[in-house]
C-alpha cells in the first residue's frame, strides 16, 4: 500500500525538475585572457556547455541545491565552485588557473645546452642533430664543437669549453663519472668520443653554472642520458670504408637485450686516401657492447652497460728533439667500461636513483722508450629527489669514488720510472629549486668533496635562477665554485696540491619559439690554486691561476626553409692562464678568441635523402715559439673547414638500410693547429719546427647501415598474450 | 500482497534504471549528432566536452571517455599546423580520458585502437625524432585491437593510413598499405547497426581505398 502513497511524489518530483535554473557568464584565466573552448558543467549531470569565441557560456539545468559547478580548460587546473542552485537565473565568473606543469614555466638554463627528448624542454640537439651534423662524423664531441662556448681543437678531439683545457671537461653517462670519454690516442693525432651518440636519449651540455649534482669538473659537465628500453628486436650489419659491425637487439615485453661487436682498420682506406703521418700499422680496434634493461615495475628501470675495446696502431712519430724526423710508436691501448644504475620511485615521493661504474683503461706506449700507465676508477652513487607541493623541489645524494693510476715509464733499460697514486673520493650534495611563482625559479645548492689523494676537503656554493620576461623568452643567471683534483700526472713528482678552483658568474637570455631558438650568454670565470711544475719539473704546487671571459651566441632556425634546418653559433673567448709549465700569465695554446659554425641540414623526401653542410672558422690560436722572445707569442693562421654529408634512405632486399657518405674540408684547404719546435737548437742555433696539422687532408667516410627485420610488420599477436 | 509489492518495487526500480538509461542514451545520440557535424578543432574540443560532461555523470560507462578521447585527438590533428604547443595538450588530453576507459573495459578492441591512434598523434609532433621509438608502439596496438576483435574494421584502416604514410623504405608506400584497406573494406561491409559504439571510418577507407588504386594504376 505504501508504494502508492510513494508514487504521487515521485510525480510530483518530476513536476519539479522542469523548473530550471540558467547559468551564464565569461571565463577566464587568471591573467584576464577570455578561455575559448573551456568546458563548463555541473558535476554529476549532464548539464553544461562550451565557451564560444568570446568565452561566454550559457546552459540551463534542472538540478537543484548543493552542486559542483566544474571549468576545464586544456593546459589549467580545473575550477570548482560550490553552487546552492535555486530557480532563476546565476551569473558566474570563474578564472582559471594555468597549470604549473603546461609549458610556458620557468625552466633553470644559464649555461645549460639540452637535448632531451622529452618535449617539455627546449630540444637543441637530438642524436638525428648528431648523426647529421656534416663536420662530427657521427661523433658526440664532434657536434658539440659545432655549439657556442667551445674551441675547436682538431689534433685532440676533444672538447674544450670557455678557456678550460680538455681535463676541465668531464663525460657523465646516466649521473656516473667516465673516466675514458675518448679513445686512446697519441698527442697531435685526434681521438674520437667512444660512444656512439645513437646510446643516448638525452645530451645535455653545460657551459658552466651546473648543478652541485656534478663536480670534479672546472669547466663543463656533458651529461648524458641513455635510452631506456630497446623499442623493437633487430638485426643490424654495419659495412664501412672503416671496419665492420654485427649488432642484435632483442625486446621482451619488459626487458630488452642488445648485443654488438665492431672491428674497425684503416689500412685498406689508408691504402686509397694518401695521409701524412706515415703508418707502420694502420689503427686498428675490436670491441664489444652489452646493453641491458629491465622494467622493475611501473616505474622503476633497470640498466645496465658494458663495453670492451682493444685498439692498436704503429707509426712513425715526429722525434721530439727533431721533429722533422720520425721514431717508430707503437700505442696499444685496452679499456672495459661498466655502468650499472636503477631508477625508479620509492614510497610514492622520492625519485630514487642508485647506480655505480667502473672503468679500467691501459694504454702502452712503446718507442725510443717505454710507457705503461693504467688507470682504473670505480664509484657508487645514490640521489633522492622529491617535490614538496608546487613550489618547492629537494634533490640531495652522494658519491664514492676508489682510483688508482698505475705508471710505468722507462726511458731506455736501465732506468725505470713507477708511480703509484690511490685516490678515495667522497662527496655529498644538497640543491633545492624554489619556484617563487610561474615566472621565477631559484635554483641553490652545495656540494661538499674530500679527496683522500689530496688530504684536503672543499665546499662548493651554486646557485642560479631564471626569470621569464614574456611569452616564450627570459633571463637567467647562474654563479657558483667548482672544484677539480689536479691531473694524476702531476703526482709523479714530489707535490704540495689542492683542489683546483673555478669560480662561474653567467647571465643568459633566450627566447625560444615555433621552431627558432636564440640564445646569447656573457660569462666571467675565475681559475685559482692550478697545478703548476717547477721548472725543472722536480714538483708541483697549486700556484697557478687565470681568468676566462666571454660572449656565445647561438640562433637555430628549424622553421623558414621547408625540409631545412640550420643553427649559427659563435663564441668570444678571452683567457689568459698561469699553470703547469707556463713562466706567467699567457694565453694557452689551444684558446682562440673567435669560434663561429654555421650548420645546415636538408631533408628531400623525393629522393629519400638528408644532405648536411658545415662551415666553421677559428681565429688565429697561440703557440710557442722558442726562436722569438716571450711565451705562446706565435699565432697559427686562421682555421676554415667546409665539411658535407648525405644520408640516403633505402630498402635493400626488404630491409631498412642507410648509405652514408661523409667528407671533411672539401676545399681541401691548408689547416695548421699549431708548430712543434724541436727540444734543442740546429746548427743555426734555431729551434728546428713542423706544423702540426691533421693526419690527412680530408676524412672520406663511407658507411652502410642495414637493419635487419626493422620493416615494421603486425605482429600475430594472439589474444591469450594480452 | 508482499509479492505484489516486492514486483510493483522492481517494475519501479527498473523504470528508474531505463528512465536513466533513457536520459544517458538520448544525451549520447546528441554527442554523436554533434561529433558528425564537427569540421573544425574548436567543434571537436565542444564534442570532447559533450562527452566529458557524460563521462562525469556515468562513471561506469567506457564509451563518452572514449569520444571524449577521440574528439581532443582529432582537434590536436587540426591544431598541429597553427598552434602545436595546445596540440600537445590536447593529446595528453585524449590519453588522460583512454586511460579512464582502459581501466573499465581493458580488453576493449576500439580502446586498443584509439590508443593506436594517440600514438600517431604523438608521432605527428615530432616524425622525424619519434618515428622509430612509436612505430612498433603502433604496431603492437593495432595487433592487439586485431586479436581482440578480428572484426573491428578501424585497426586495418588505421594500418592502412600508418602504412600509406610510411616511407617507402620503411616498408610502406601505396603498395603495402592496400591490403589493409581491402581488409577494412569487407569488414566495414559486415558491420551493421552499431548503436553507440564507435562506427567512424568506413568513408575514410574508401577513399584511401580509391586513391591508393589510382596511384598504383593497373597494377
Amino acid at each position: 500500500m505504501r508504494l502508492w502513497l510513494l508514487l504521487p511524489a515521485f510525480l510530483l518530483s518530476e513536476v519539479s525538475l522542469s523548473a530550471q535554473t540558467l547559468l551564464h557568464g565569461t571565463v577566464l584565466n587568471t591573467r584576464g585572457d577570455t578561455l575559448v573552448g573551456a568546458n563548463v558543467w555541473l558535476w554529476g549531470t549532464y548539464d553544461g556547455a562550451t565557451t564560444d569565441p568570446n568565452g561566454h557560456f550559457s546552459f540551463e539545468s534542472t538540478a537543484t541545491g548543493a552542486h559542483s559547478l566544474l571549468v576545464t580548460y586544456l593546459g589549467c587546473d580545473t575550477f570548482r565552485q560550490e553552487l546552492d542552485l535555486q530557480k532563476g537565473v546565476l551569473q558566474l565568473s570563474p578564472k582559471l588557473k594555468e597549470n604549473t606543469s603546461a609549458l610556458q614555466e620557468v625552466v633553470i638554463s644559464a649555461g645549460s645546452f639540452e637535448a632531451a627528448s622529452d618535449r617539455r624542454r627546449a630540444v637543441v640537439l637530438s642524436p638525428v642533430d648528431i648523426a647529421l651534423t656534416a663536420s662530427a662524423t657521427a661523433d658526440i664531441a664532434g657536434a658539440i664543437a659545432t655549439l657556442p662556448g667551445t674551441t675547436r681543437n682538431g689534433e685532440s678531439g676533444q672538447i674544450l669549453v670557455r678557456g678550460g683545457a680538455a681535463y676541465e671537461t668531464r663525460t657523465f653517462i646516466d649521473g656516473l663519472y667516465v673516466q675514458n670519454p675518448y679513445n686512446s690516442s697519441v698527442p697531435n693525432v685526434p681521438a674520437r668520443n667512444r660512444f656512439s651518440p645513437f646510446l643516448f636519449k638525452g645530451t645535455q651540455f653545460s657551459t658552466g653554472g651546473y648543478s652541485a649534482e656534478f663536480g670534479q669538473a672546472l669547466s663543463s659537465a656533458l651529461i648524458l642520458t641513455t635510452e631506456d628500453l630497446a623499442p623493437q628486436s633487430t638485426t643490424s650489419v654495419s659495412l664501412m670504408s672503416v671496419g665492420l659491425g654485427l649488432a642484435h637487439t632483442q625486446r621482451w615485453e619488459n626487458r630488452s637485450l642488445a648485443i654488438s661487436g665492431t672491428y674497425a682498420n684503416l689500412a685498406p682506406y689508408f691504402a686509397l686516401v694518401p695521409q701524412q703521418i706515415r703508418w707502420n700499422q694502420a689503427p686498428q680496434s675490436g670491441g664489444g657492447e652489452l646493453n641491458f634493461r629491465q622494467k622493475a615495475g611501473a616505474d622503476g628501470m633497470f640498466k645496465l652497460y658494458t663495453s670492451l675495446n682493444r685498439s692498436w696502431m704503429d707509426m712513425q712519430y715526429p722525434d721530439p728533439f727533431q721533429p722533422q724526423e720520425t721514431l717508430p710508436l707503437r700505442l696499444q691501448a685496452d679499456n672495459v667500461y661498466s655502468n650499472a644504475s636503477y631508477r625508479g620511485i620509492l614510497g610514492d615521493t622520492w625519485a630514487l636513483f642508485a647506480g655505480g661504474a667502473y672503468t679500467f683503461n691501459r694504454d702502452q706506449i712503446t718507442s725510443g722508450f717505454d710507457h705503461d700507465k693504467t688507470q682504473q676508477s670505480g664509484q657508487l652513487r645514490f640521489t633522492l629527489a622529491r617535490p614538496f607541493g608546487e613550489h618547492l623541489k629537494l634533490k640531495f645524494g652522494a658519491e664514492y669514488l676508489q682510483g688508482r693510476f698505475d705508471e710505468v715509464y722507462q726511458p731506455d733499460d736501465s732506468l725505470e720510472y713507477h708511480t703509484l697514486r690511490d685516490e678515495r673520493y667522497t662527496a655529498g650534495f644538497a640543491e633545492t629549486d624554489v619556484y617563487f611563482s610561474k615566472k621565477f625559479v631559484l635554483r641553490a645548492g652545495l656540494r661538499g668533496e674530500y679527496s683522500a689523494l689530496l688530504g684536503r676537503a672543499n665546499l662548493a656554493p651554486r646557485v642560479s635562477a631564471a626569470y621569464v620576461l614574456g611569452k616564450d623568452e627570459q633571463i637567467a643567471f647562474a654563479a657558483g665554485q667548482f672544484y677539480q683534483t689536479p691531473e694524476y700526472e702531476f703526482f709523479r713528482y714530489p707535490a704540495t696540491l689542492r683542489f683546483e678552483r673555478a669560480t662561474h658568474y653567467m647571465l643568459n637570455y633566450q627566447r625560444i619559439r615555433d621552431g627558432f631558438t636564440f640564445r646569447v650568454e656573457g660569462y666571467y670565470k675565475t681559475y685559482d690554486h692550478l697545478a703548476k711544475t717547477a721548472s725543472d719539473a722536480s714538483s708541483s704546487q697549486s700556484t697557478g691561476h687565470g681568468y676566462a671571459r666571454g660572449l656565445d651566441v647561438f640562433f637555430r632556425d628549424q622553421k623558414t626553409i621547408k625540409n631545412g634546418d640550420y643553427w649559427v653559433s659563435y663564441s668570444f673567448l678571452d683567457t689568459k692562464r698561469d699553470y703547469r709549465d707556463f713562466p706567467g700569465l699567457a694565453v694557452p695554446v689551444f684558446a682562440a678568441a673567435h669560434n663561429a659554425s654555421l650548420v645546415y641540414k636538408h631533408w628531400l623526401p623525393r629522393f629519400n635523402t638528408a644532405f648536411g653542410a658545415t662551415y666553421a672558422f677559428q681565429s688565429p690560436r697561440p703557440y710557442h715559439d722558442p726562436n722569438q722572445p716571450g711565451f705562446n707569442q706565435g699565432r697559427t693562421p686562421a682555421y676554415h673547414d667546409v665539411s658535407v654529408n648525405a644520408s640516403y634512405l633505402t630498402n635493400l632486399w626488404g630491409n631498412f638500410t642507410i648509405l652514408y657518405v661523409s667528407a671533411t674540408n672539401i676545399l681541401g684547404l691548408n689547416q695548421t693547429y699549431g708548430y712543434q719546435f724541436g727540444a734543442e737548437p740546429d746548427a743555426n742555433g734555431q729551434y728546428p719546427a713542423r706544423a702540426i696539422t691533421p693526419p690527412a687532408r680530408h676524412f672520406l667516410f663511407v658507411g652502410l647501415f642495414i637493419n635487419f627485420g626493422q620493416r615494421y610488420r603486425v605482429q600475430e599477436t594472439r589474444k591469450e598474450d594480452i | 500482497m508482499k509479492k505484489i509489492t516486492l514486483f510493483f518495487a522492481f517494475a519501479l526500480g527498473s523504470l528508474v534504471l531505463s528512465a536513466q538509461s533513457a536520459q544517458y542514451t538520448n544525451a549520447m545520440t546528441k554527442g554523436l549528432v554533434q561529433l558528425d557535424s564537427a569540421k573544425n578543432a574548436a567543434d571537436f574540443q565542444a564534442v570532447a566536452n559533450t562527452f566529458s560532461r557524460i563521462a562525469g555523470a556515468e562513471p561506469k560507462e567506457w564509451l563518452p571517455l572514449y569520444y571524449a578521447s577521440f574528439g581532443n585527438l582529432i582537434s590536436a590533428f587540426i591544431l598541429y599546423p597553427t598552434d602545436a604547443s595546445k596540440a600537445v595538450l590536447a593529446v595528453d588530453q585524449a590519453q588522460a580520458s583512454l586511460d579512464k576507459a582502459k581501466a573499465l573495459v581493458p580488453q576493449e578492441s576500439e580502446l586498443a585502437v584509439m590508443q593506436a591512434y594517440i600514438l600517431i598523434g604523438r608521432l605527428v609532433e615530432n616524425p622525424m625524432g619519434r618515428g622509430a621509438e612509436i612505430t612498433p608502439q603502433v604496431y603492437a596496438e593495432l595487433g592487439k585491437a586485431a586479436a581482440l576483435n578480428p572484426d573491428n574494421p578501424r585497426a586495418p584502416y588505421l594500418q592502412g593510413t600508418y602504412v600509406l604514410n610510411m616511407p617507402e623504405f620503411y616498408g610502406g608506400g601505396a603498395g603495402n598499405a592496400k591490403p589493409h584497406f581491402e581488409k577494412a573494406a569487407a569488414l566495414f561491409e559486415k558491420e551493421t547497426e552499431r548503436g553507440l559504439l564507435p562506427r567512424w571510418g568506413k568513408e575514410e577507407n574508401a577513399k584511401m581505398l580509391e586513391q591508393v588504386k589510382s596511384t598504383l594504376g593497373g597494377k
